[in-house]
């Protein structure tokens, strides 16, 4: 353009100079004159460009007022097209926000992205291996340049107000320079306080400083009772620090103690409670990593090939460790979201079409007058742009309010929750949901207003045709296209729901009515890293056991409303995974016949207070004490895995002898039902029930389950808070233990269901809404063509038709629509049903049930769709309708 | 659309050169020099402001513009009146004519 203008100056000036010459000028002067005339040639160029920017301004302003004028002159439609796409965007913004903030975002580690989770192949979660190990792994590593670890633990703190049960991980002192943490009161671990027989230090957080400790800023030096043990504050660690972050929320009042190799760890290669975290030299890979882990495991077993012979280690980055399991989920919500947004805007695409084809007129009227194609495709897609807009404001509201309720979901849910928060790559994201939904619901419209034949249009306006056959069929694939997306949506809430039905009628193996479970902790808890096998030669200290726990028991069954009490280490879906292998006295001493099992000790009473039968023999109980001959009762799990048709009671298990302080074996006396453990969805483990008064004080046994963690089962005769009662007790009896979780089997039931529940009621409230807007188009797309074919309707009654045939041919159009739709829509979700598969519970991806019931459910949403407009044109009263042209 | 209303001057301008390419099509020189002639010397026309001008009124739809040659077989731009200019020349005329009409019977008045 600014060469046209450059020449069109030339020009002038050029027949300028000529007329100059020919009025008789010298030609240099014509020249100088004509040039003055003109004046700066490159002003003017800039001129003619602003004029340029104040048209586009000012067409585009007319373009928007013109628009908003439409919308407000149409406030049904408005508000259906903006409310549509407010759902549709704020439900999207919501999930991009929580995506974003949990799985996209670095984690707040110095090089996050190096940072890898190193564990035993195939070992569920995060998997723990051995001190000999990491020790063996950091020695010989050459692709990472750190190498540190940590164990998970927990203890007593006593506070200023009393014991406090707190997460207490134990930390190699480089994991600080690895993660680049710094203190925000003190320091963090020296060198020498992560080695055998350092000094007893401790770091608190900064929330259990300031709960426990009042802020106190002179705390680094004080000494604080940790688990009965004096042990003195070096530094304090900022909120930020979440470390490990498999811990979840409870991180942020825990305290850390260094990692202090006990003569255990030095020596066995099978104590597997160390957590490895590595940090990859620049430029190394994950899978480097993984190969590299490969020569060394295979270099453990050729040193150690007792114990380190089967060794395969695996390396994951940690980010991914801490969002794996919720990375599915998301990706589910993030589909199922994308399809609820594709069917927003197939919907205002409709919308646009219906109100196009009803403008038709005024659209050919303006082409008549000289509006380009051009302006008026951008006149829709203003108009576009200005219902996106419109719904990107309300559906804002709705993504922070989508946000709000996300953290008010139970604590733990979502890993790295607390740091979901709507930040500038949220907004970006709208703005380019904007353009898509702007793009998506208005092109079409506009393409097919674009083609509209100005005179057809004009000539046929009264008989409503011209042009409409393909926008009526336009109409129709996005309707069929519509019930597609729905069915895809309605498949996955329908595997869900089965899934979930299936859960709550899984046999769950115990009775959750009117019992309530508790955490106990004794002040001077071992917890689970210390554990170790008193001497043979030492005195066998008094057991807790007869301490505190006979009597509490006593008393807690004494309660008025209480029915029956009972202790239990790991009782179901408790969280606490305490497992043991063992062997079979009498069977040979090999690999093959050493097997794994979930050990807990229980008070008697157990099985009564969980309504849990006994199949054979009996179960323990309190007459089973440290004088009588030792006894254990084992599940229906444990009996079929290891004996199989063979007769479990009588059989003796051998539980470690000498290495764990076992040194009796325990005879089978009975058989007890399947319980579920971990969760709902997943199948029971063995198990073994140790009397409480058999496990011996001297063995590696009594810490781990009777001095660390304990929980109670209580069984009330009415609905009644617990916890009252419980704390007063334990007031009277231990005052320094730590009482905490109380919670129905109920709840913990229902908990362990929760994101199939959650996954059930979003994806359901996306597919309701679905359903919504299908039912919406699939009315507008037939109403319309009820409509259009008034005439040939009323031509058709008038040669005999009955009107019960018009109503079933409408039906009919409307189904063909739904079911073009529906055959995609199954075609699609057979095969992406394979996604969902992890979440489902004895449901196949190809649940006839869920499919059958898509079907119905859609076929029967048509109808009731094309039943008002079929009625409509059933209705048609021929004469009229003929007299009308 | 009325902002010619608004500037007097421009919108004379808008009126001039609507008028001048009612009788045909005309490249930029040829405007300047008819309207010069037309109002024998009392109208120049400054041609720093003519063609910005003339591409506001190509965009707003009132002329197209296509390049010829010229008499003298110099390639020149030639803008010809739309039905819109047209409207709009007779509606600018109007509008003149109301103005002119005022200020004169104002002017007799006193």
């Amino acid at each position: 353009m600014e060469k046209e203008i450059a020449e069109e100056a030339r020009t002038h000036i050029e027949m300028r100079t000529e007329d100059n010459i020919a009025s008789g000028m010298r030609p240099a002067q014509a020249r100088h004159d004509a040039k003055l005339r003109f004046g700066n040639v490159r002003l003017v160029e800039e001129r003619t460009r602003e004029m340029d920017l104040m048209t586009w301004i000012e067409t585009a302003g007319q373009d928007l007022r013109f628009a908003w004028r439409m919308l407000v002159k149409s406030p049904g439609f408005t508000a259906i097209a903006v409310m549509t796409l407010a759902l549709g965007i704020g439900a999207n913004t919501a999930m991009f926000t929580v995506v974003e903030s949990v799985l996209v975002r670095p984690l707040p580690y110095t090089h996050p992205e190096r940072l890898v989770y190193i564990k035993p192949a195939g070992a569920p979660g995060f998997g723990s291996t051995s001190w000999l190990n990491f020790r063996d792994i950091r020695d010989e590593t050459q692709r990472m340049e750190m190498v540190a670890g940590y164990s998970e633990d927990v203890g007593v703190v006593q506070g200023k107000e009393g014991s406090v049960s707190v997460n207490t991980p134990r930390l190699t002192p480089n994991i600080f320079d690895m993660l680049g943490a710094k203190a925000l009161v003190g320091r963090t671990f020296s060198e020498e306080e992560g080695k055998t027989g350092g000094p007893q230090v401790v770091i608190l957080s900064e929330g259990l400083w300031r709960e426990s400790f009042n802020g106190d800023p002179n705390i680094v030096g004080q000494t604080v009772r940790v688990n009965g043990q004096a042990r003195v504050v070096v530094g304090v660690m900022p909120r930020s620090f979440r470390f490990p972050e498999s811990t979840g929320n409870d991180i942020t009042k825990a305290l850390w103690f260094p990692l202090q190799p006990t003569e255990e760890m030095e020596k066995v290669r099978g104590y597997d409670f160390f957590n490895i975290l590595g940090r990859l030299k620049p430029g190394a890979t994950v899978a480097q990593e993984r190969s590299e882990l490969g020569m060394i495991a295979h270099h453990i077993g050729e040193i150690d090939p007792k114990e380190g012979a089967d060794l395969k280690l695996d390396a994951t980055r940690y980010q991914e460790m801490i969002t794996g399991p919720v990375s599915e989920v998301f990706m589910g919500l993030v589909i199922a979201l994308g399809l609820v947004l594709l069917i927003a805007c197939a919907n205002v695409a409709n919308l646009m079409i219906a109100r196009c084809l009803a403008r038709q007129q005024e659209f050919a009227i303006r082409a008549a007058m000289g509006a380009g194609a051009w302006r008026l495709i951008r006149q829709l897609i203003v108009e576009g742009l200005l219902l996106s807009s419109l719904g990107c404001a309300v559906g804002f509201g709705l993504a922070c309010a989508g946000v709000w309720s996300v953290h008010q979901l139970p604590v733990d849910t979502i890993p790295r929750g607390n740091d979901i928060a709507v930040r500038w790559t949220v907004v970006l994201m709208l703005g380019l949901i904007a353009v898509v939904t702007t793009i998506l619901s208005a092109i079409l419209p506009a393409l097919l207003a674009s083609k509209t034949d100005p005179q057809k249009a004009l000539q046929s306006a009264t008989r409503g045709a011209g042009g409409r056959s393909l926008k009526r069929r336009m109409s129709g694939w996005l309707v069929a296209g519509e019930v597609a997306l729905s069915a895809l949506l309605l498949i996955a809430t329908g595997l869900l729901f089965h899934t979930l039905w299936n859960l709550e009628h899984t046999r769950l193996g115990f009775d959750t009515t009117r019992v309530t479970m508790f955490m106990g902790m004794p002040a001077d808890a071992a917890g689970f890293g210390n554990i170790g096998v008193t001497q043979e030669n030492a005195k066998a200290p008094a057991s807790v056991v007869a301490l505190v726990y006979q009597p509490a028991l006593e008393r807690i069954r004494n309660t008025p409303g209480v029915q029956d009490a009972a202790l239990v280490t790991s009782p179901p879906l408790a969280g606490m995974n305490l497992g043991s292998s063992f062997k079979i006295v009498g069977y040979p001493n090999d690999a093959a016949h050493k097997y794994q099992a979930r050990v807990t000790a229980v008070s008697g009473e157990y099985e009564r207070v969980m309504g849990t039968p006994v199949i054979r023999g009996r179960m323990v109980n309190d007459n089973d004490t440290i004088a009588m001959p030792f006894v254990v009762t084992v599940n229906e799990m444990l009996a079929r895995k290891v004996f199989g048709e063979k007769d479990p009671l009588g059989q003796q298990i051998d539980l470690g002898g000498k290495d764990t302080g076992m040194m009796k074996p325990y005879t089978i006396v009975g058989v007890i039902g399947d319980q579920v453990d971990q969760s709902v969805s997943t199948p029971p483990q063995p198990y073994i029930l140790l009397p409480y008064g058999q496990v011996p004080t001297t063995s590696l046994y009594y810490p781990a389950l009777l001095k660390t963690i304990v929980n109670f089962v209580v069984k009330t005769r009415g609905n009644m808070e617990v916890a009252p009662a419980m704390r007063n007790i334990f007031k009277q009896v231990a005052p320094d233990f730590a009482l905490d979780n109380f919670r129905t089997m109920q709840e913990a039931v229902d908990s362990s269901n929760f994101s199939q529940r959650l996954g059930l009621y979003l994806i359901g409230g996306f597919a309701g809404l679905a359903i919504l807007m299908v039912v919406a188009g699939l009315y507008g797309v037939l109403a319309q063509l009820v409509s259009y074919r008034r005439r040939e309707i009323g031509l058709r009654l008038a040669l005999g038709a009955t009107p019960g045939t018009i109503l079933r041919m409408v039906v009919r159009q409307g189904l063909a629509y739904v079911g073009a739709g529906l055959a995609v829509g199954i075609a699609v979700g057979l095969f992406a049903g394979r996604l969902v598969e992890s979440f489902l519970y004895e449901v196949k991806p190809a649940d006839a049930w869920t499919y059958a019931g898509v079907v119905i459910v859609l076929m029967v949403v048509g109808s009731v769709a094309a039943l008002a407009p079929a009625m409509r044109a059933a209705g048609v009263e021929p004469m009229k309708v003929l007299r009308e042209e | 659309m009325n902002k010619a209303k608004n500037d007097v001057l421009q919108g004379t301008l808008g009126l001039l050169v609507l008028k001048t390419l009612a009788r045909g099509p005309m490249h930029g020189y040829g405007i300047t020099v008819h309207i010069q002639r037309v109002s024998k010397d009392a109208l120049r026309v400054e041609e720093g402001s003519l063609y910005p001008a003339l591409h506001r009124m190509e965009q707003d739809g009132w002329i197209s513009a296509e390049w010829g040659t010229s008499e003298n077989n110099r390639r020149a731009r030639y803008y010809r009146l739309t039905a819109k200019g047209r409207k709009q020349l007779a509606e600018e005329k109007k509008s003149w004519e109301r103005l002119t009409e005022a200020v004169g019977s104002l002017l007799q008045g006193e």
